[in-house]
């Protein structure tokens, strides 16, 4: 059997336990305000980490949207060059075509021209004052060609025979005679015969002008049929190269909206991509956060719950030290009377 | 009393979850977080944080898989609308330029056809020069000259005769007659000659006028075809065989025209030139006779030879 423990011992005792009790309540306390600490540490580290992460993913995708609409304007621009080159080309080739073809028309209605011109030169020339004069005394001097070479001969030499046109007869003075009136007959004549001819001749400038006209007529004709018909094709043979410039024209723009099209395809995806990844981001950050937060909360809690537990028992340390204190020998000499008095059996 | 776990939960609620793999068949159980999907946990998804990034991620891929679909799409769709709107220009540039051929064709044939058809008038009018049309007067004057002449020797021989009767033929006024014959054949002679000139003039624009005519004939046919040409090259060939056809045709009238010009020269029949000088003549050879028998009759008879008649003229004195 054990000694019995002396009042003293046992209140001894119980201070201790009591002291000990709040001191543990205490660090109790202490160690749950650390460990909220920690876990707001925690939550700040994990947040800062999740932002970083998420920084780095945005701007990763920020850049390679940078990079694929770059990539994307870069093709663009040259596709577009190449494009206006080759829209540039067809079109200068459909002008040239154009070109040639009012060309080689041209040569072709200045070969007809000059020959108008020609048939123009040739009327004019022909109804001159000059040429109408000469016409005129042409048309004379004809008549007295004519005349000249038709001349009607003379009485004849008596034919032996009796027939013929012997009226002449074979007496010298007869003869003499005869040859100064037909010399004067023949002057008369002409005379006669130029006047004719005078007059005759102021018909030939209007002669001559009609047939001039009539010459000019017949020499354009072709040339008026023959331009008519070039003109009549013209625009047929100048079709293929307006149709080649519109068509040029038409496939530059076709084209030039295709790259567009496809640049925007480009520029959409990588948008696209930009915004799906800074949304997965930004999604991962959140969670992280909320994460965090929760964590943090929990353990905020949990160490709160700790204080509280802490405080509770350093409350009940506190507790039995009062009581030791009360009821107990009065180890420091401290005189506690109405604690002794209220619990009877334990004090002195 | 637990001192030490705290009032609840201090982490993620945690669960089993079963997923079977629709390929293999295979069902296995996975432990996460509570709200992960068993086709994610067999993926690797512990926590619903990674279910939802790895969700996120398929539907950013399936939203760029898609968006690059529809492009690829378009792209297509864009790219068969240029290739169609590319062969619709060929086409239409090459039936452009064929009809332009064809129409070069057209009008080249058909100026060749002009140009051979006026070749071919001008080659029958060749004859037609000036020294043709002074010829056909000159003919004219050999054929008007050949009247008078005629009428000329004729109306000689009746004066002859009539002087011879009276027995002048060697007077003065025998010569007067015959220079009055002379002046009258001149003069009838000087008339042709103007009515030479105004055939020349005739007929020179008689087949100026006829030449216009062909050649208009001729341009006439080439004008009245279609202005376009046919839609291929047998309608082309068509065209211009009928256009040839045409003004061979006209051409071949040119011949015929040509040969209606070439009429000898008409001259208008004479008048009797010289009947006014023989009747004259015949009236004063008549007064002439009967003074020399009136003065014949008074010598005989009366023995006066008075009363002179006219003076016959004799150049003999």
């Amino acid at each position: 059997m054990c000694e019995p423990i002396s009042a003293a011992t046992a209140t001894a005792i119980a201070a201790g336990v009591s002291a000990a009790t709040a001191v543990g309540g205490a660090i109790m306390s202490s160690r749950a305000q650390s460990q909220a600490a920690s876990a707001l540490a925690s939550q700040n580290q994990a947040t800062q980490q999740a932002q970083e992460q998420a920084f780095t993913q945005r701007n990763q995708a920020a850049l390679a949207q940078t990079a694929g609409q770059t990539a994307a304007m870069e093709q663009s621009f040259q596709d577009q060059r190449a494009v206006a080159a080759q829209t540039a080309a067809s079109q200068s080739a459909a002008l040239k075509q154009y070109q040639d073809t009012l060309g080689a028309e041209n040569t072709q209605a200045d070969a007809l021209r000059q020959a108008g011109d020609q048939q123009a030169q040739a009327l004019l020339a022909q109804t001159t004052a000059p040429a109408l004069n000469q016409a005129q005394t042409g048309q004379a001097a004809q008549a007295a060609t004519l005349l000249g070479q038709n001349m009607p001969a003379g009485p004849q030499a008596p034919d032996p025979s009796g027939g013929g046109t012997n009226a002449v007869s074979n007496d010298p003075t007869e003869q003499a005679a005869l040859a100064r009136r037909t010399a004067e007959a023949a002057t008369n004549i002409r005379t006669y015969g130029a006047k004719i001819g005078q007059l005759a001749s102021y018909d030939a400038p209007t002669q001559a002008v009609n047939l001039a006209i009539e010459a000019n007529k017949t020499g354009i004709m072709p040339a008026q049929t023959a331009d008519y018909l070039l003109r009549s094709g013209s625009n047929v043979r100048l079709l293929p190269s307006q149709v080649a410039y519109q068509a040029a024209t038409g496939e530059g723009a076709t084209n030039l909206g295709l790259i567009q099209s496809r640049t925007q395809n480009a520029l959409d995806a990588a948008s696209l991509s930009y915004g799906n990844a800074t949304d997965i981001a930004n999604l991962g950050q959140s969670d992280a956060d909320t994460i965090a937060a929760n964590k943090a909360a929990q353990a905020k809690a949990d160490a709160a719950y700790q204080a509280s537990l802490g405080a509770l028992t350093t409350g009940v340390g506190n507790l039995g030290l009062y009581g030791a204190g009360r009821y107990g020998t009065n180890l420091f000499g401290i005189s506690t009377p109405s604690i002794a008095n209220s619990t009877g059996g334990a004090g002195p | 009393m637990c001192f030490h776990s705290g009032g609840g939960s201090s982490g993620p609620q945690m669960g089993t979850v079963q997923y079977t793999d629709p390929n293999t068949g295979q069902t296995n159980s996975y432990y996460t977080e509570v709200g992960v999907p068993g086709d994610y946990a067999a993926r690797g998804a512990t926590t619903v944080a990674q279910y939802q990034t790895m969700a996120s991620q398929d539907l950013s891929d399936k939203q760029i898989a898609a968006q690059q679909q529809i492009a690829t799409q378009q792209q297509q769709f864009n790219q068969q609308q240029a290739d169609a709107q590319k062969a619709q220009y060929d086409q239409q540039l090459q039936q452009t330029q064929d009809q332009a051929n064809r129409q070069s064709e057209y009008d080249t044939g058909r100026a060749q056809t002009l140009a051979q058809g006026t070749q071919q008038v001008n080659d029958a009018f060749a004859q037609f020069s000036p020294d043709y049309f002074a010829k056909y007067a000159q003919d004219y004057m050999s054929k008007a000259q050949d009247d008078i002449t005629y009428q000329q020797q004729q109306a000689q021989k009746q004066l002859a005769f009539s002087l011879a009767r009276q027995g002048i033929s060697d007077s003065q006024a025998g010569v007067n007659q015959q220079g009055l014959l002379q002046e009258t054949a001149g003069r009838a002679t000087a008339e042709q000659t103007a009515n030479a000139q105004s055939a020349e003039a005739q007929l020179e624009g008689n087949v100026s006028q006829a030449k216009q005519n062909l050649l208009g004939q001729v341009t006439s046919s080439e004008s009245i075809g279609s202005p376009i040409a046919g839609s291929s090259e047998q309608d082309v060939n068509a065209a211009l065989n009928t256009q040839r056809s045409a003004i061979s045709g006209i051409t071949a009238n040119a011949g015929d025209t040509v040969a209606s010009l070439n009429a000898v020269p008409a001259v208008a029949p004479l008048a009797n030139i010289f009947s006014g000088i023989l009747g004259s003549t015949g009236s004063y050879l008549g007064g002439t006779n009967a003074a020399a028998i009136a003065a014949n009759y008074r010598n005989n008879y009366t023995g006066s030879p008075t009363a002179p008649g006219p003076s016959t003229g004799s150049t003999k004195g």
